[in-house]
């Protein structure tokens, strides 16, 4: 959620309620505004129809009125008499005092043929030539409105009878100001009246320099930058005669724009309130998914916070909402606690596990305090877990992390389980007792453990590590750690403290490994056979050599084969070493063959490669593989050299392979033979060909009673056994004479030839066969 | 003047041994219409011994009876009113200017007719009342018939003589006769005279006026 296109909720939800209210509003003011126009409109109608009508009856009211007083005055005798008798004068005379009784401003006879005879007023001759009269003689009784010299008058005409028809009489009112205020407050409208041409009433009271006419038809009424029409104008014709009822909106604006007013007002206030009203909604609603939200990125941040109690969201949504928050953090915490007991801690046995206690000793190293690591391997662990299966080594190690346990006593203690069988334990230096303490614990975990009715007892080897002396990191103290545990079981010892330099020994160790293996892959580029010949003492002729790898390095020179065939025990290389040896015997093998030289080859099996059973299929395979390959080649003389222990390492196996091995006409020899454990027993019982004395009886043979004993006893045990003996290391004359006597079968040494590449080899041989005096 | 009543003549003949010649005419209004009910007179030069008739002009329902009435010059009209109602007979003809003020029954005395010419006559206190009386100057008149025919006598050797005609429904003034000359060649054959007539006499209901004007 970020950016600024992003709006608030309780922005979108105002926005939303005064759009709506201003559209509802606007159609509302559209609604009322039509209704209201349509209302006046209607009102307006009405009342210009009422005021017509108002209008005539005033005027026929007042014609009426006219006309029944006019009419009495001519019906009566002595009118009649005048008219028909007397003169001019004495008629105008007559006509005023009659006009006068019944308020008519306007007496007029007039003959058959509309000249006057007699008039109240000196129109005569306006009133002879008005048109609008001839219409009226024919009419009699209806209303005129007459403009006469500039007055206007309504009149009516009568018929004189004397008694057929001999004149007409006119009688009328004055129509002035009065009549039409009269009329303006019957009607309720303005009205004025126009005739030609200087006629001019109007019910108005204000002086108009641009004309009444104009005033009605042209003055607006603003509402705001609108004009509108003041008068609603309607006009009556009569003749000459205009007469205008004006309605006068002004009222009816004002009452409307009162409305209008009214409306706005009362819309502005609904849209203050309901923009409060929505923002108070909006922050009901924002609020709660404001705290939410931080909860949740509290949550994400890792922090989970267990709020209990809810606050007031007054939303049912909401509060199902925090429901669900609520348990969803306790979900995850308790989920989360889980998984990190789970990475920091070995199920198996409910240790710490290697990664956690990295992180631990990382921590503790950063802080610069100072402990020891003590790693403990069991190394026998195996044979319980083959022999008892792997419940039962479970359980095992179940116990033994118990016990373990206890001996965490003191703060920033802990223990761990670093690999299948290797535990960490971390303890306090600042003690004197560290050594005593770890001796306890050897002594502690040694005792015998009760599981399943067994006891099981583990040998352990301690190897131990000090921070900040040995390193200042998880991965160097363990690394040294583990070095000074792989010293003490070399060693057989129960406890080894890292030493200076192990580390850089092991490291180049470790490097070798790497190297070695690279140059296996590259087919052993790097590596090369020497032979050392082996001469027959009963025919003085040399039959034999004995392959001997060597690795000759780009930087560091010549390895030691002692140092690089143990790497390769341990690395597990030296299965495709033992390979590639025998490899390249085999062609060496075939190149003598070809060259007419008759040799057999010994070859150093190591115990790895041998104890494992299929070693000898794959040796014969191998040996029929580079057989079949070369036309006309024999099989190749091959024999093994072993030592006891290679062969004990896993007797029945060893066996097996030695049995195969002489079957298919491969010699096999007792390399070593002497040192360390062997047995005369076992000598008995190994159904080799030969015995190899080590070089260590021969060496100084010829100073040594005591070793010329050995050899001499060792040599007449071998030939009661049928075996052949060879004696290694044979390096002047006297030695050699010394072999020769004691019945020595072969001999191999410096004083014979030291180990030499395959080429010499054979330059050698050719010397060798001068060399009679050996 | 609906039906005009029938012709009264009681004009009054002296006997003169002398050769007469009788002249027929035909009259008809302007839409060449036969007109009856004209009045046709011949002025007659020689003088005439005076005598005085009396006629009798009734009012019957609030109309004169007869309406139309022709008498000679010197003459007397009695106005009895039959009526149970009182009238206020008038004229302000110039031939014979009178008043009859409200009466009942029959007036103090009839009426004469010294001047000869047309007095209308009429009722003022009901106006629908209207009566002609034509007053003849010599006895040389008649009226026209029903197919507008008249026919009078005149001496013989007359080198002209003056007609005067007269119609109550004439357009012109009621009281105006017209006259016109003939020699005596044209009275040997069948005048022929036009009187210009009202197409409707102008009727006089004054309860019809009275509310005419206000509806």
């Amino acid at each position: 959620m970020s950016g600024a296109k992003h709006k608030t909720l309780a922005d979108i939800v105002m926005l939303f309620a005064i759009a709506l209210l201003i559209v509802a509003t606007l159609m509302i003011q559209l609604a009322t505004w039509r209704s209201a126009d349509n209302f006046n409109k209607v009102q307006i109608q009405k009342k210009i129809d009422q005021a017509h009508h108002v209008y005539h009856q005033y005027i026929e009211s007042r014609n009426a009125t006219l006309s029944a007083a006019s009419r009495v005055l001519i019906n009566d005798f002595g009118f009649r008499q005048a008219v028909m008798t007397a003169d001019a004068d004495t008629l105008a005379s007559m006509l005023e005092n009659h006009g006068q009784r019944i308020g008519a401003d306007l007496m007029v006879i007039v003959d058959l043929q509309g000249e006057v005879v007699a008039s109240t007023a000196i129109h005569e001759n306006a009133i002879s030539g008005a048109a609008s009269l001839r219409n009226a003689y024919q009419n009699p009784g209806k209303e005129i409105l007459l403009p006469l010299s500039g007055s206007l008058y309504q009149v009516v005409a009568l018929p004189v009878y004397a008694p057929r028809l001999v004149a007409y009489s006119l009688v009328g009112f004055r129509v002035d100001r009065t009549s039409v205020l009269e009329l303006r407050r019957l009607t309720g409208l303005e009205i004025s009246v126009f005739a030609d041409p200087e006629i001019r009433l109007t019910s108005l009271h204000e002086d108009f320099p641009d004309g009444v006419r104009q005033f009605l038809a042209n003055s607006t009424s603003p509402l705001f930058f609108w004009q509108r029409p003041r008068f609603h104008n309607s006009t009556l014709e009569d003749e000459a005669v205009q007469i205008w009822l004006s309605f006068d909106l002004a009222e009816i604006y004002d009452e409307y724009d009162n409305l209008m007013w009214k409306i706005m007002v009362v819309t502005l206030l609904i849209l203050l309130f309901s923009a409060l009203a929505s923002k108070y909604f909006a922050r009901t609603l924002t609020q709660p998914l404001q705290f939410l939200a931080d909860w949740a990125s509290a949550m994400s941040r890792g922090q989970y916070k267990l709020v209990e109690a809810e606050p007031k969201f007054r939303i049912l949504e909401l509060s199902s909402l925090f429901s669900s928050f609520r348990s969803m953090a306790w979900e995850i915490s308790h989920r989360e606690d889980e998984i990190r007991y789970r990475a920091e801690h070995d199920m198996q046995t409910g240790l710490l596990n290697r990664l956690a206690a990295f992180e631990l000793m990382d921590s503790y190293a950063n802080q610069q305090s100072s402990f020891a690591l003590v790693m403990i391997s069991l190394t026998n662990f195996r044979d319980f877990n083959d022999r008892f299966g792997p419940e039962f080594g479970d359980d095992c190690l179940k116990h033994f992390s118990e016990r373990l346990t206890t001996f965490c006593t003191q703060t920033d203690e802990f223990v761990a389980r670093y690999d299948g069988i290797q535990f960490i334990a971390v303890l306090n230096t600042s003690s004197e007792d560290l050594r005593s303490r770890i001796d306890v614990m050897h002594h502690t975990l040694s005792k015998p453990y009760l599981v399943s009715g067994l006891q099981a007892r583990f040998k352990l080897s301690f190897g131990c590590a000090l921070c900040p002396e040995d390193g200042f990191s998880a991965e160097v103290l363990l690394r040294r750690a583990t070095i000074a545990l792989e010293n003490a079981r070399r060693h057989g010892l129960p406890l080894k403290f890292y030493q200076q330099g192990n580390d850089e020994a092991y490291l180049r160790r470790l490097r070798l490994v790497d190297e070695l293996g690279q140059v296996l892959e590259r087919g052993g580029d790097q590596l090369y056979l020497v032979y050392q010949p082996k001469m027959d003492l009963m025919t003085n002729k040399v039959m034999a050599v004995e392959a001997l790898t060597r690795w000759q390095h780009p930087d560091e020179g010549f390895i030691s084969p002692d140092l690089f065939i143990e790497l390769a025990e341990q690395s597990g290389l030296i299965n495709r070493l033992t390979e590639w040896v025998f490899e390249t015997v085999f062609l060496q093998l075939q190149t003598w063959q070809q060259a007419r030289i008759d040799l057999e080859v010994a070859v150093n099996v190591a115990a790895t490669s041998f104890s494992s059973p299929d070693f000898s299929y794959r040796l014969l395979n191998q040996l029929a593989a580079s057989t079949q390959s070369r036309e006309g080649s024999q099989r190749a003389p091959l024999s093994l050299e072993l030592t006891e222990r290679d062969i004990l390492s896993n007797k029945e196996i060893g066996l097996a392979n030695i049995d195969r091995l002489r079957n298919n006409g491969i010699k096999v020899a007792i390399d070593d033979y002497g040192l360390g454990e062997s047995s005369l027993s076992q000598l008995k019982s190994l159904p080799v060909d030969e015995l190899k004395l080590d070089k260590s009886f021969i060496l100084n043979l010829d100073s040594s009673v005591r070793d010329q004993m050995i050899v001499k006893s060792t040599i007449q045990l071998a030939h009661d056994l049928n075996l052949k003996v060879v004696a290694e290391g044979v390096e002047n004359k006297a030695s050699l004479a010394l072999l020769r006597a004691m019945g020595c079968d072969s001999i191999q040494g410096y004083y014979l030839c030291k180990p030499i590449v395959a080429d010499e080899i054979t330059r050698w041989m050719e010397q060798y066969a001068y060399l009679d005096h050996l | 003047m609906k039906h005009l009543p029938a012709l009264v003549m009681a004009v009054g003949f002296c006997t003169v041994v002398s050769a007469e010649t009788m002249i027929d005419m035909q009259i008809h209004n302007h839409l060449q219409q036969p007109l009856p009910g004209a009045v046709i007179e011949i002025e007659v030069t020689e003088p005439e011994a005076r005598s005085s008739t009396l006629h009798i002009i009734d009012q019957v329902n609030k109309a004169f009876v007869p309406e139309f009435l022709v008498i000679k010059a010197g003459d007397e009209i009695d106005f009895p009113n039959s009526d149970n109602i009182r009238h206020h007979v008038y004229s302000f003809s110039e031939a014979k200017t009178f008043e009859l003020r409200l009466y009942a029954d029959r007036p103090e005395r009839p009426v004469d007719f010294p001047n000869p010419g047309v007095v209308l006559i009429g009722c003022n206190i009901h106006d629908s009342m209207i009566g002609y009386i034509y007053v003849a100057n010599s006895r040389n008149v008649a009226v026209s018939d029903e197919t507008g025919r008249a026919r009078l006598s005149v001496p013989e050797g007359l080198e002209a003589v003056t007609v005067t005609i007269w119609h109550p429904e004439q357009s012109s003034s009621p009281e105006l006769r017209r006259t016109e000359k003939f020699t005596q060649d044209d009275l040997t054959a069948l005048i022929s005279l036009s009187v210009e007539t009202l197409d409707v006499l102008p009727a006089r209901d004054t309860f019809g006026d009275k509310f005419s004007s206000v509806q």
